[in-house]
């Protein structure tokens, strides 16, 4: 079979369920593109390990078919960013305190999708604890972009990103606090999809943000991540917040009729801070949605221009909480060189956490200790209400918000690094949908004049997933099979 | 903005030591993150709810019951040391100084 690597999830799917190619073979196809590319001067470092055990899981797929006991995903691959867990495999959030940890279960999300057969192939690179946009806070060093090396792929699940856009897995898990995932996929050029918060279980996800993290899928087919979700989606008792949503018939996509839909176009993330070229794809994609005869309207969204105050208010306000069980007293790193149990607390986390974990953590306890916390922590829940709010109101108008998925296209690796609030900047785009707690797609949408990858987002209304992903489909069809 | 004592306190809220020569940049950094936070101040949010408190209702919450945890066959696994059924940990007095921060 040629090219088995290049394939989607749902392409490789029909050809198992034909009989056409083994779990074997593929779970092979998909090592060897990891394997050659490790041998390149520049890698692309997505991987940080890809499971020994893969092809021995194949067989028995390949087995499980044969005797008619298979699940609907049986013996196909996807790639797991390391802050999603999986029983006995190793789990760092690509962090120096977890070196060593494996997990003694598995989050819901694998559960459930392991349940249906699915093999999960390896751990994917991400910024420490999921807090960067580039993919360069890793204890591993950054991954690279595969559209050209020397660029970031965004993050921070930057391994995800580039491993399916490299052809090393066919889709792949992310895990989204402010666009974490589409950020890298459109930054890659691929489809990267945030559910509404609620949609999928977030038990067996690391705790960052917990009022917004979510697992998200990336992917190079809408399909596949439909297929991902109807699987993976719905009440979980170990996670309250998750929700009783029933996502089962998602998948397949059907193409959507855009003709008379309204499209809201932000004006704060359309006009000016918008890179020329990015704004250049913006405008192509509206033409596309305009010739579908859907209506895109440029609508003003004041609060758009707080969103990147608000969320590094309240996302570090609750990782300082959630990363305080980071103490060297139960799992991970351990250092006891000190006097007493603080020096244990102090010098473990001194050591073990990077500067941007350390920063945020510092940055959450601010704004949450007495005399800052109404100033700072109060105040930007208070305008996170208000942005609900008008999100609300402007989605009741309007079916889905369309915006640049990153004011900027991909830059050069170290250009931001130094600079943390230039990095938080990058994320304007993407994080009122986490803050609205909405669904959003990051679609693959043109690219620039070097050739770097550029992802237009459509967001919609609370659980419409169907909505964007079928939008999302039907450019996919224009795009990679030339149907109009 | 931030002077020693803000910064030293909240470091040990954090539990995280900035060593001398990282010091001055680590405070330039989040000065420059908070003046930035001041974007929020042009909105008007008198008499505006927060959305804090959002969530789960209690009525939602799962019932409190007892379930098995982790057996310490695994426990054991994942810990950095574990020893008679405890996670031993040095001392928890000091000496009275308060620890490296002071």
């Amino acid at each position: 079979m040629d090219q088995i690597a290049g394939k989607s999830l749902t392409e490789l799917k029909r050809l198992l369920d034909r009989g056409e190619v083994s779990a074997l073979e593929i779970i092979k196809a998909f090592k060897e593109q990891y394997e050659s590319d490790r041998k390149k001067p520049a890698p692309l470092n997505g991987y940080i390990e890809f499971f020994n055990d893969a092809e021995e899981l194949a067989v028995k797929a390949d087995e499980a078919r044969k005797a008619g006991t298979s699940g609907i995903l049986e013996g196909l691959p996807i790639a797991v960013k390391d802050n999603i867990l999986i029983s006995s495999r190793k789990a760092t959030c690509g962090s120096a305190i977890l070196q060593g940890f494996t997990s003694p279960y598995s989050s819901t999300v694998v559960e459930r999708l392991m349940n249906e057969g699915i093999i999960p192939v390896g751990r994917t690179n991400m910024d420490e604890f999921a807090m960067g946009s580039t993919c360069e806070y890793s204890v591993y060093g950054p991954s690279k972009n595969p559209a050209n090396r020397e660029y970031v792929t965004g993050g921070s699940s930057g391994g995800s990103a580039a491993v399916v856009a490299s052809g090393q897995a066919p889709c792949a898990l992310g895990s989204e606090t402010g666009g974490s995932v589409r950020l890298p996929a459109s930054f890659c050029g691929t489809y990267g999809f945030k559910p509404t918060y609620g949609s999928l279980s977030r038990y067996g996800l690391v705790a960052f943000g917990s009022s917004m993290d979510q697992i998200g899928v990336i992917s190079g087919d809408p399909d596949d991540i439909a297929l991902v979700i109807s699987v993976a989606s719905g009440f979980d008792s170990n996670d309250l917040t998750s929700e009783d949503v029933d996502f089962s018939a998602l998948f397949p996509l059907k193409r959507m009729r855009l003709k008379g839909k309204k499209i809201a176009i932000p004006e704060e993330l359309s006009g000016e801070g918008i890179d020329k070229e990015v704004g250049i794809v913006l405008e192509r994609f509206a033409s596309w949605l305009r010739s579908e005869g859907a209506c895109p309207e440029t609508v003003s969204m004041p609060l758009l221009k707080t969103t990147v105050a608000m969320y590094y208010i309240i996302a570090p306000a609750e990782a300082s909480s959630n990363l305080a069980r980071y103490d060297g007293v139960r799992y991970g790193l351990r250092d006891i060189t000190g006097n007493n149990l603080e020096d244990l607390y102090v010098r473990t986390r001194t050591e073990g956490f990077g500067d941007e974990v350390k920063r945020r953590i510092f940055l959450g306890n601010y704004v949450l200790s007495a005399g800052y916390y109404d100033a700072y922590y109060k105040k930007a829940m208070q305008v996170r209400y208000l942005l609900k709010k008008e999100l609300n109101r402007v989605l009741k108008e309007y079916e889905y918000i369309l915006s640049p998925t990153s004011p900027v296209p991909p830059f050069k690796l170290g250009t931001k690094i130094d600079n943390p609030l230039s990095m938080y900047l990058t994320d304007i785009c993407t994080i009122f949908a986490n803050l609205a707690l909405l669904p959003a797609v990051s679609i693959p949408a043109g690219t620039t004049s070097k050739g770097l990858p550029v992802g237009m987002q459509l967001t919609g209304r609370m659980f419409d997933e169907k909505g964007i992903l079928r939008a999302a489909k039907t450019w996919f069809l224009k795009e990679s099979r030339g149907e109009v | 903005m931030i002077d020693d004592k803000v910064l030293n306190s909240i470091l040990y809220m954090s539990k995280l030591k900035v060593s001398g020569e990282e010091k001055e940049n680590f405070r330039k950094q989040i000065e420059e993150i908070l003046s930035y936070f001041k974007v929020l101040t042009s909105v008007d949010t008198e008499n505006v709810e927060s959305a804090a408190g959002e969530g789960v209702s209690i009525e939602d919450l799962r019932v409190d019951e007892i379930k098995d945890s982790f057996p310490l066959a695994i426990i054991k696994t994942f810990a950095a040391d574990f020893q008679d059924g405890y996670f031993p940990v040095p001392r928890i007095l000091g000496d009275g100084s308060g620890g490296e921060y002071k």
